[in-house]
């Protein structure tokens, strides 16, 4: 008998569709083993190096991961615990009273649970609406309709069940819930309140007071509920977070839809830059009028704990410095011989250990700290003449003739934050150990200034 | 740019200025010094003092060839004042130089002559009859014929062609040292046969004899103090290399004649005078140009002058490698100018610097 080819190949995909594969996990552990194992990443030198600077703010890191969380949660307690928080993080007009501002933290409270858990969108009663107006001249009326009214329209919505219980629960359902006691008088009170004489101004100032501390209160209590709650539901988040440095706190201005929180925020944690400037500077010989003038690239790591943080980093520095030194000897013999090595220094090359510590206040920072300079090299226009006869002149590179290897600088300066990662900022720098010695040059400028500007990019998570 | 990429960027920049670095150092430049070599003192009453590489006055030195003889000379000049101080080579016919300037050592200076220290006359000699006529080399220049005299010292290669009537002709050539002492003090003398062969032995002191090499027509002969050479009917060069007990040596030549016809030449030291004067060897010069003229010592009679040396150190190593001493010394003496005979006295501090052949 013999195939046809169409034959064949109905045999052939109806085996295709026959084959099935069963999935064992086992099989690709297999396949693991047998798989070339990756390479060790380069990143590896990375770290090694930045293991060097990490030591110079070692320090920072003796706080452990849990003493952070700690802190972080204390903190976070301690702000949470003050309502006037939340009152300070919403869109209110000053000239809103204290009830309608409270009512709408409320409001707005209970809204975001709802979008917060439903993804739906909220719908606030709105400063200034009807609504708002109509309990503008009984806040009695307010507890009664408002609450009561979205209370219904939030169990008309769909709702996540242990919303729904926890929102009954801010309403205040005095039979139902214990906690909801506190509420009940209160509402019972305003009730009796509005139902007296609505003529007594003190009355109704008391009224309006013990309206308000109460309003205090409730809002408080549903505070920390709210933060109990969170506890309980956020904080293994919130650890995880922490331990990656960042604490989303915010405790003044808001989110602006443009991702601009970094006012508002208090970084904590260790993170990376990678900072760029220019320096211009006074003379380093005080008979050369001859500015220097520098670039630097480098990075670093910055500790920061709230308003304080600390910098440690490694630059290259560029200087071009115009420095001239000359050494002269007269040797008598047979004739009088007089040489003479010019040394033109016109760059220095430094390795720099910026240390400094800085206080964040929103945007700006203030920074002081010393910059410590290590001399890598030098290029430099060198001639050897000897009665005036000239018999060298080159240029050469790494001569350290006259100068010293270490040096350092006192720096202060100021910092504006562009942007949640960018920073651009001014520094003043006072040369305190020259890197100039008195070998060839006695008129080395005592403490020459220099001004910087830099820009700082940091790799904050 | 993420942040491994930033410590890359700054860790190449580190490499690259931290590395670059240049091979060939800086000069390093000699430490400054005060002048090395000085002239203090005075000339004729005025005071001098002259440091070389001060007011444009140098220190140069070198060692000339006076008549054949090396004088080791070292002058303070600007081109308008010339102060030169020289040595005489001692002890000229050794073939190891000695150092002649010790510390603690007085040397005398080298006076003129006034005699005639070589006189060779062709009516003096004693086949006189038999020589047409004599043309005189000295330092291969023709210098004379018939009679020739030199009353310079030196050290004078000194040539003879003698032409003979029968026109025969022999050149006889000796180095002839004349003002400073003779430590090579032989004379060859020879006697020759009727059967062809010649005696020859050496004139002077055996027991300071070290060798001698007897050379025939330029072939060597023999090795002793006394010989006799069968020479034949012919004339015949005969030469004998000397060399004495102290390291001198020199090559003196005559002339035989086999035939016993007096066609003889005999040794020319016989016509070297003998000296009254102190030789020339470690003898010091003293030259000043000043206001257009040359004072010398050599101008004058200056038995009475000296030069003391106070201390020598090794001070360089000049271009040719050979070693430079500096010498700090005191001069008394007396001088003489060469155009008009004025005598002016000079008494010098003087620290300068020799080049010694090594």
């Amino acid at each position: 008998m013999s195939w046809t080819d169409d034959q064949i190949d109905d045999l052939a995909r109806k085996a295709n569709e026959k084959l099935s594969f069963s999935y064992d996990p086992a099989f690709f552990k297999e396949m693991e083993t047998l798989l070339p194992k990756k390479k060790k990443s380069l990143g590896f030198l990375w770290w090694i190096t930045s293991a060097v600077v990490l030591a110079a703010i070692g320090v920072f890191w003796t706080l452990n991961t849990t003493q952070n969380i700690e802190w972080a949660v204390k903190s976070m307690e301690g702000r949470l615990v003050n309502g006037k928080r939340t009152i300070s993080s919403t869109n209110i007009p000053e000239n809103v009273t204290l009830a309608e501002a409270k009512a709408t933290v409320e409001a707005a409270d209970v809204q975001s649970r709802i979008s917060q858990k439903n993804g739906t969108e909220a719908i606030l009663p709105s400063v200034g609406s009807k609504k708002t107006q109509s309990f503008e001249g009984s806040t009695a009326q307010f507890n009664k309709n408002v609450l009561p009214a979205q209370s219904k329209s939030l169990s008309n919505g769909d709702r996540n069940p242990s919303t729904v219980e926890k929102t009954t629960v801010d309403q205040g359902n005095d039979e139902t819930n214990e906690p909801a006691k506190t509420n009940a008088p209160v509402i019972e009170k305003n009730d009796l309140t509005s139902g007296g004489t609505s003529a007594a101004n003190e009355e109704s100032n008391d009224f309006s007071e013990t309206q308000s501390l109460v309003l205090e209160k409730e809002i408080e209590s549903k505070e920390k509920e709210k933060i109990s709650t969170e506890n309980e539901t956020r904080l293994p988040v919130e650890s995880i977070l922490l331990v990656r440095g960042y604490e989303p706190f915010q405790f003044k201005g808001v989110y602006d839809g443009r991702f601009t929180k970094f006012p508002a925020r208090l970084y904590r944690g260790t993170y990376f830059y990678f900072q760029g400037g220019f320096s211009m500077g006074q003379a380093l010989v005080e008979n050369q009028n001859k500015n220097t003038k520098a670039l630097d690239f480098g990075f670093g790591f910055i500790h920061q704990r709230g308003y304080w943080s600390a910098q440690a980093g490694l630059s290259v520095e560029f200087q071009k410095a115009d420095v001239e030194m000359e050494e002269r000897t007269t040797h008598y013999s047979y004739d009088v011989s007089n040489f003479q090595n010019n040394l033109y220094y016109r760059e220095f090359y430094k390795l720099d250990l910026p240390l400094s510590i800085q206080l964040h206040k929103n945007k700006h920072q203030m920074q002081t700290g010393f910059n410590l300079n290590y001399l890598l090299g030098s290029k430099m226009q060198y001639t050897f003449s000897e009665n005036t006869v000239v018999k060298r002149d080159e240029t050469i590179y790494g001569e350290n003739k006259g100068l010293k290897l270490f040096g350092a600088q006192y720096t202060i300066g100021y910092g504006y934050s562009l942007h949640k990662n960018l920073v651009l900022g001014a520094n003043i720098r006072v040369q305190l150990t020259h890197q100039l010695n008195n070998q060839l040059e006695h008129n080395v400028a005592t403490k020459p200034l220099s001004g910087n500007i830099f820009i700082r990019k940091t790799f904050k998570r | 740019m993420n942040a491994k990429k930033a410590i890359f960027l700054v860790l190449m920049l580190v490499a690259v200025v931290g590395c670059k670095k240049n091979k060939e150092p800086l000069a390093v430049l000699p430490e400054s010094n005060d002048p090395v070599f000085t002239l203090i003192g005075s000339v004729d009453g005025q005071g001098i003092s002259f440091s070389a590489g001060v007011n444009g006055m140098k220190m140069k030195n070198g060692i000339e060839n006076r008549n054949g003889v090396a004088y080791h000379f070292s002058e303070m000049t600007d081109n308008q004042l010339i102060y030169r101080l020289g040595v005489f080579e001692g002890n000229v016919n050794r073939l190891e130089k000695v150092i002649g300037l010790k510390e603690g050592d007085t040397l005398h200076f080298a006076e003129k002559f006034n005699q005639t220290l070589f006189s060779m006359r062709k009516s003096e000699l004693a086949n006189a009859a038999k020589i047409d006529y004599i043309r005189w080399y000295v330092n291969n220049e023709l210098t004379a014929t018939n009679d020739l005299e030199i009353s310079e010292p030196g050290k004078y290669a000194v040539c003879g062609e003698f032409y003979f009537y029968d026109s025969s002709k022999v050149t006889v050539c000796n180095d002839i040292l004349l003002g400073f002492e003779e430590e090579v003090d032989y004379k060859i003398a020879h006697i020759s046969g009727n059967s062809g062969s010649v005696k020859l032995w050496l004139n002077g002191d055996p027991d300071n004899l070290e060798s001698v090499q007897w050379y025939m027509d330029n072939e060597p002969v023999s090795t002793e103090f006394a010989l006799t050479l069968p020479v034949g009917n012919v004339q015949r060069v005969i030469s004998a290399r000397i060399r004495t007990k102290t390291g001198a040596e020199r090559l003196k030549t005559i002339a035989v004649d086999g035939m016993v016809d007096g066609r003889f030449v005999q040794d020319f030291d016989n016509s070297a005078a003998s000296l009254v004067q102190n030789v020339w060897d470690f003898g010091v010069g003293l030259e000043i140009y000043k206001n257009g003229q040359w004072f010398s010592t050599f101008e004058s009679d200056n038995y009475k002058s000296k030069m003391i040396i106070d201390k020598v150190d090794l001070y360089d190593v000049n271009q040719d490698g050979k070693p430079v001493y500096k010498v700090s010394c005191r001069i008394d003496a007396k001088m003489a100018s060469q155009t008009t005979g004025q005598t002016i006295f000079v008494n010098l501090h003087c620290v300068y610097a020799f080049v010694v052949e090594q």
